[in-house]
């Protein structure tokens, strides 16, 4: 029985990915208005600042918040987190993919793609 | 000008729908749009870039599971976009807004190619032989064409200088948050030989990654907003789903000449705000 290509993979994880992000930051959006009672943006709401120097503390930090007092920076923050994350999740899965099927070639391909980006959400 | 979240989300609607029919991609009409908003135009470009993976991916992964995408050339050109993005983004937060217009506006102009590439057809494949580096890499491809009613199979050649090409575009992509998808394409045709389909769905599949990388000197720089990037991706998102539903209804005449109006604006508006900023 054939097995699922990469193709396959990567379509699922994109969409399932974006789709899942996008509910969530509307979810987060009806939690500002309601929390807010208005349907301003302050951009220099300090609650609203995603800013982070290491994304994977960020992710620990968004998600324990999230957890612990949910509140719509956080829910919106989810959804930013869970947004980024989609792409990087798909260069992970393509890594697998091609150790799978022994193309080693490609293995390092992608994880030279992946060593860039994880340095890039590291070292800031 | 206001700027709250139902004047961001309707604005980002409009534009993904316009910029899905044209082809000119949300981020290019969006940023423009914002910055008329009075948002400030680093923060339009940090706030955008991480919605371009939104809005590309929902394409993406149609295209990726139809094999109109060619994923091995995808991962091998990512390498160069992805660190062109990166110093792109870098340069964005130490150059003065000023200059970014300008850039901007130069670069917009790189989407006149998109008018000219209507005429070409997907058999423009010259059928080159294969150079040893792009053979090595296993760049090749091959999928059904609809519109042909045929299977078009190709190779891609001179992968060591499209490489390296493919930085200037991420650069671009990651200064002004943008997807540089006529950029990106120009270079996939020109010097990849990359038939026409394969080559607009592999530019979108690279556009979302390339988005990230921008994505991630950005947040570390305290410019995003979750409020504005939220409100931007849930518009831009749904307008460009209903711009791809509508496009095949639209004659090439109605959308060359909607492209064209557009264009011709956004790099008349970003010529005036670099000239009247500060």
């Amino acid at each position: 029985m054939r097995g699922p290509t990469l193709e396959d993979v990567i379509g699922y994880i994109l969409i399932i990915g974006v789709t899942t992000s996008l509910l969530i930051e509307s979810a987060g959006l009806a939690l500002y208005v309601a929390d807010k009672g208005t349907i301003e943006i302050d951009l220099s709401d300090p609650k609203a600042c995603a800013r982070s120097q290491d994304f994977f503390a960020y992710i620990i930090d968004v998600t324990s918040s999230v957890l612990g007092n949910p509140n719509y920076a956080s829910v919106m923050a989810l959804g930013l987190v869970l947004l980024m994350l989609t792409p990087y999740i798909r260069v992970v899965a393509s890594v697998v993919y091609f150790a799978f099927y022994r193309n080693y070639k490609y293995v390092v391909i992608t994880l030279i793609v992946l060593a860039i980006l994880t340095a890039s959400l590291i070292v800031h | 000008m206001s700027s709250d979240v139902a004047t961001i989300a309707l604005t980002s609607a409009l534009a993904g729908f316009v910029g899905s029919l044209i082809g000119l991609g949300g981020g290019a009409i969006v940023i423009p749009i914002l910055t008329l908003l009075g948002i400030p135009l680093k923060q339009a470009i940090a706030n955008s870039m991480i919605t371009l993976i939104a809005t590309s991916s929902g394409s993406a992964s149609a295209y990726v599971r139809e094999r109109l995408t060619n994923v091995k050339a995808a991962m091998y050109l990512e390498i160069f976009t992805v660190m062109g993005a990166i110093v792109g983004a870098t340069i964005t937060l130490l150059v003065p807004s000023k200059y970014l217009y300008f850039f901007f506006a130069a670069f917009l102009c790189s989407s006149f190619y998109g008018i000219r590439r209507k005429v070409l057809t997907s058999t423009s494949y010259d059928g080159k032989p294969q150079d040893k580096f792009s053979k090595w890499l296993e760049l090749e491809g091959a999928y059904y064409d609809e519109s042909l009613a045929e299977e078009v199979s190709y190779k891609i050649v001179r992968a060591h200088i499209g490489g390296p090409a493919m930085m200037i575009a991420g650069l671009a992509a990651g200064m002004l948050g943008i997807g540089a998808g006529a950029f990106k394409v120009a270079i996939h045709e020109l010097i990849l030989k990359m038939p026409p389909k394969a080559s607009s769905a592999t530019s979108n599949f690279i556009i979302g990654m390339t988005a990230l990388a921008g994505s991630t000197v950005f947040i570390a720089s305290g410019l995003v907003n979750v409020v504005l990037a939220g409100s931007i991706a849930v518009g831009a998102t749904v307008g460009s789903l209903a711009g791809s539903r509508l496009l095949p209804k639209m004659s090439d005449k109605t959308i060359r000449m909607l492209f064209l109006a557009v264009l011709i604006y956004l790099i008349l508006q970003m010529v005036y705000k670099g000239v009247t900023s500060p």
